[in-house]
């Protein structure tokens, strides 16, 4: 049996703008509920939608970034259903003429490299949110949310598994952090993400297609992976309960649960709205004027795919670590300043995604916003590089001195004594106790326990603070056992 | 010195300023007209109070040397479709009954800094859906000229106000012929301008793509006067132009004008003396330079069928919002669930013939006939739209009648919409294509009621507009029509 996933992806962005996508009133997240409203916002009688342009010029430049084909003319259309948190009974989005169309997204695994297509790319508004208290039986709407501007990015279903998901997410962030339109994070809901799903399954014969299944609730990368990895066992579970007659139920929309990790059904196709799409006709449709287009295009960088097949070939990183430093623009250009500063590249590509990286987490920010000195980073390798420190109390002394400090890592080896010990006379010395006080395992090594080698040697990298060089070490412990 | 209510409104503003009369003198006057003309329920909010604080204000401005404005000491009347932040704001409907806007609509505020007194809010149908006024969810409105009969509509309680001088000015809306029906049927003058010139913002929405607030006056030069005090640019209306707004008031010659006559406007069911009105107004046009020239809209056959699809569509979207969430009225009876409460709130709150036209919109743009109704609809509008743009190529103006019988009795068309729509057949090709229309008294029929001329001109053409409407009122000065005097 062969079977082949198919997912595809349809990611909301909130763009980070001053003000909301139809109004002037301010955009922000975090306020006392109901505080960044007005009348649009509120969709009150008589007031009307106009377009932000800074929102339309983002989204513009998101799109040349993804190289989508962009519309000569572009329309807002409305989306009509009743909600609460929907003040006007509809949403402003686009139907029949997005913003651009196709495009792709250059994503890095394990395996390697892939295109994955899109579809679509257009503009729309956000939702209020509803609250509700179960206990008091009230629901609340915040419609602090409502009419944030939402970039909307639908893929073709060329993703094929829940690491190639994970990898399409990070490369998107990674785009729209170039750009710096959004903030792009799952948690706080500015980015949000409804994967579809489904399976090809060949057992001789035709293929069986099981149903598309979209799944919502997922506010995390983590989640993203999760559930499809749930749901592509389930839709496995319910063909061999079903077989191929499983091609023939609904499409549906699931959730996610994560406390169970398992999807549940929300609603089935024949369930869904008739949204009623039309063209706003309080927005006239827009033509996006060369000036535009030229305005757009100066906003996009240096793309991290380009960045990264650049680190590939100037440097000669392999692709899954030229992508993950290229995974946020800062983090890229703090590399290059490493590098310039005259480190070589590869080091620096390690120090920086395991070191570095480390300390980043810890403290939940970025490489570059750590305040080091690439100067002193580049210095630190360099120490290493020349022999003149060893990698781990480099890694594990002098760095979280450099980030207490500030300090130069010269400085710090010198303060804490870290200096690497090349001295034979120093090392022999130390080589001799260490065969002296453990004759049991000199008996070992000369009965041919390599083992027995390895731990004289730690022996005498511990009596010298693990600053002696352990090459030297090792032709002097084994120029001693020679002798004796 | 005739009565107060009956002066124009630029005289009016002549003698405020010239402090022949206090501006409080005039708003008096005119709230007292209000007062005895109650019946004819032009008003919903008349605010009395309110009226005479802002007349004193611009009296003390004027005893400062101040100027308040091109309209100063001015009443003026709202259709209760303008949002007012100091006045109910109610559309006519039972769901915005308690509601009073945070916000003044982009007029409102011009008329505020234009110097205006306003005066309160006249009655409609609701949401502007109707054309007697009859669909208003709390007063009957009536015919200045004849009591038994509709003053229009929807714009009915404004055309009914400047009619009966209870204001030398109102502002409505036309949506398909909203202004222009109304005036027509009381005997005034009403414009719907070139959809862009005015800015809606603070316009409860009908149908967004078909609605323009326009001026209701007893002359030409008032209409003129206040459609220069709220037209122009306006930022928060995408919609709106940002083309300059030429003079209107200035006089010039119609010498050489090409009057066309679209045959399509002057077929069946033109009442006779309708007929016989329109042509004679032709002919003083022409005696005085004007040429005149036949011509064909055949589309406008279709004009109906496609307002009723767009129009409804529109208003299906538009009026999704009141779902008694945010504001206006909510009927829960308090432990409803979300969607109880939506649809008994719509369900209460709406009257019937908005409920009619939701369903006919809904429908229309519904999956499966999108295509068949609302996508044809649009078609047909944007072949109507070159088909008028081809027209006015060959001709300068168009002259049509404004309706095809005079004001007919309450309660006659209730009960057939068909037929209440059908009196709107001459009037929403100028909406669908966007033009300028303008209608002005020509007239009476035998009982007495008036007659009027319909004079369209391609887009923001209001200029030649307004200069030939101008033209034909110096010809015919009987064109004023004021109602019969009521005994004291």
């Amino acid at each position: 049996m062969k079977v082949t996933v198919l997912v595809g992806m349809e990611v909301h962005l909130q763009l980070r703008t001053q003000s909301k996508m139809f109004s002037r009133c301010p955009a922000r997240f975090g306020a006392p509920p109901n505080t960044l409203v007005d009348p649009v916002v509120l969709g009150l009688p008589g007031a009307l939608p106009v377009p932000n342009r800074d929102a339309i010029t983002m989204a513009l430049s998101l799109a040349m970034a993804l190289g989508g084909t962009l519309a000569e003319v572009t329309r807002f259309d409305r989306k009509n259903y009743f909600y609460p948190d929907l003040p006007k009974g509809y949403q402003i989005s686009q139907y029949d003429r997005p913003l651009a169309t196709r495009g792709a997204v250059e994503i890095v695994t394990r395996e390697g490299i892939k295109t994955v297509r899109l579809r679509r790319l257009h503009i729309e508004e956000d939702t209020g949110k509803s609250l509700h208290d179960d206990r008091r039986g009230l629901s609340r709407v915040d419609f602090n949310r409502a009419g944030t501007p939402l970039v909307e990015i639908v893929s073709e279903p060329d993703i094929a598994s829940p690491e190639e998901a994970r990898a399409y997410l990070n490369a998107l962030r990674a785009v729209v952090s170039y750009l710096d339109i959004s903030d792009a994070n799952m948690q706080e809901g500015n980015l949000r993400c409804e994967p579809n799903v489904n399976l090809h399954i060949e057992n001789g014969g035709e293929p069986v297609k099981t149903p598309i299944v979209e799944i919502k609730n997922l506010n995390s990368v983590r989640n993203v992976e999760r559930a499809l990895l749930c749901e592509i066992e389930r839709q496995l579970a319910e063909y061999r309960e079903k077989g191929p007659a499983v091609a023939h139920e609904p499409r549906s929309t699931r959730g996610y649960d994560d406390d169970k990790d398992a999807t549940f059904l929300m609603r089935r196709k024949e369930e869904e709205h008739d949204y009623r799409y039309f063209p706003d006709p309080d927005i006239p449709p827009l033509t996006l004027t060369e000036e535009w287009r030229t305005e757009a295009a100066s906003r996009v960088p240096e793309l991290p795919a380009k960045k990264r097949r650049r680190f590939m070939e100037e440097h000669g990183l392999g692709a899954y670590d030229a992508a993950t430093l290229c995974r946020h623009r800062s983090t890229a250009d703090y590399f290059e300043k490493v590098v310039a500063a005259g480190c070589a590249p590869k080091p620096a590509a390690n120090w920086i995604l395991t070191d570095l990286g480390r300390h980043a987490n810890d403290k939940k920010v970025l490489v570059a916003e750590l305040g080091l000195a690439p100067a002193h980073v580049a210095g630190l390798i360099g120490l290493v590089e020349q022999g003149r420190v060893a990698r781990r109390p480099a890694a594990q002394q002098v760095l979280p001195r450099m980030l207490e400090t500030g300090a130069k890592p010269e400085a710090i080896v010198a303060e804490l004594g870290l200096a690497r010990i090349d001295d034979e006379d120093v090392i022999r010395e130390a080589a001799r106790k260490a065969v002296a006080a453990h004759p049991r395992a000199v008996a070992d090594y000369r009965a041919g326990k390599k083992k027995a080698f390895d731990a004289l040697m730690g022996f005498v990298m511990r009596d010298t603070q693990g600053k002696a060089d352990s090459d030297l070490v090792r032709s002097v412990v084994e120029e001693i056992l020679e002798e004796s | 010195m005739s009565q107060l209510w009956q002066m124009s409104a630029a005289s009016l503003v002549a003698a405020v300023r010239a402090r022949e009369v206090s501006a409080l003198e005039v708003a008096d006057a005119h709230i007292e007209r209000a007062l005895t003309w109650n019946d004819l329920g032009a008003f919903l909010h008349l605010e009395p109070e309110m009226a005479r604080r802002r007349a004193r204000a611009i009296d003390d401005r004027l005893a400062r040397g101040e100027d308040p404005g091109p309209l100063t000491g001015v009443p003026v009347a709202l259709k209760d479709n303008l949002c007012t932040r100091d006045m109910p704001t109610t559309c006519g409907s039972r769901i915005l009954e308690t509601f009073v806007p945070p916000y003044d609509a982009h007029v409102v505020e011009r008329l505020r800094q234009a110097g205006a007194v306003l005066l309160g809010k006249t009655n409609l149908d609701e949401f502007s859906m109707g054309s007697s006024t009859e669909n208003s969810a709390f007063r009957l409105a009536r015919n200045p000229h004849r009591l038994e009969c509709t003053p229009g509509g929807s714009s009915g309680g404004s055309a009914a106000a400047v009619a009966a001088g209870l204001a030398p000015l109102a502002l409505g809306s036309d949506t398909g012929g909203s202004i222009r029906q109304p005036a027509a049927f009381c005997g005034v003058v009403g414009l719907k301008p070139s959809y862009g010139l005015v800015s809606r913002y603070g316009l409860i929405a009908f149908a967004s793509s078909l609605d323009q607030i326009g001026p209701l006056a007893r002359g030409v030069d008032d209409a003129a006067l206040l459609l220069e005090a709220v037209a122009g640019h306006d930022p928060r209306d995408a919609t709106s132009s940002c083309r300059a707004v030429p003079p209107l008031r200035a006089s010039g010659s119609i010498e050489g004008l090409r009057l066309g006559l679209p045959r399509e406007f002057f077929g069946d069911g033109l009442a006779p003396e309708v007929a016989a009105a329109v042509e004679r107004a032709k002919s003083l046009l022409v005696d005085q330079g004007a040429r005149a020239v036949d011509v064909s809209l055949p589309l406008t056959r279709h004009a109906i069928a496609v307002y009723y699809i767009v129009a409804p569509s529109e208003a299906s979207s538009n009026l999704a919002r009141y779902d008694g969430v945010r504001y206006g009225l909510r009927a829960d009876g308090g432990d409803a669930s979300v969607d109880e409460m939506l649809a008994t709130t719509r369900g209460e709150g709406f009257g019937r013939e908005v409920k009619r036209r939701i369903l006919l919109g809904t429908f229309s743009l519904s999956s499966g006939y999108h295509d068949a109704y609302y996508g044809r609809a649009q078609k047909v509008r944007a072949a109507m739209r070159r088909e008028i743009e081809e027209v006015f190529l060959h001709v300068d103006l168009l002259l049509t009648p404004t309706t095809p019988t005079a004001a007919f009795g309450l309660g006659e068309k209730l009960e057939d919409p068909l037929a209440m729509y059908l009196s709107d057949v001459l009037t929403v090709s100028a909406n669908l294509c966007g033009v300028p229309a303008l209608s002005l008294p020509c007239g009476r029929t035998a009982n007495g009621l008036p007659i009027g001329l319909q004079l369209m001109a391609p887009r923001f053409g209001e200029e030649t507009l307004f200069r030939m409407a101008r033209a034909y009122e110096s010809l015919a000065p009987d064109a004023s029509l004021w109602p019969p005097e009521r005994a004291a």
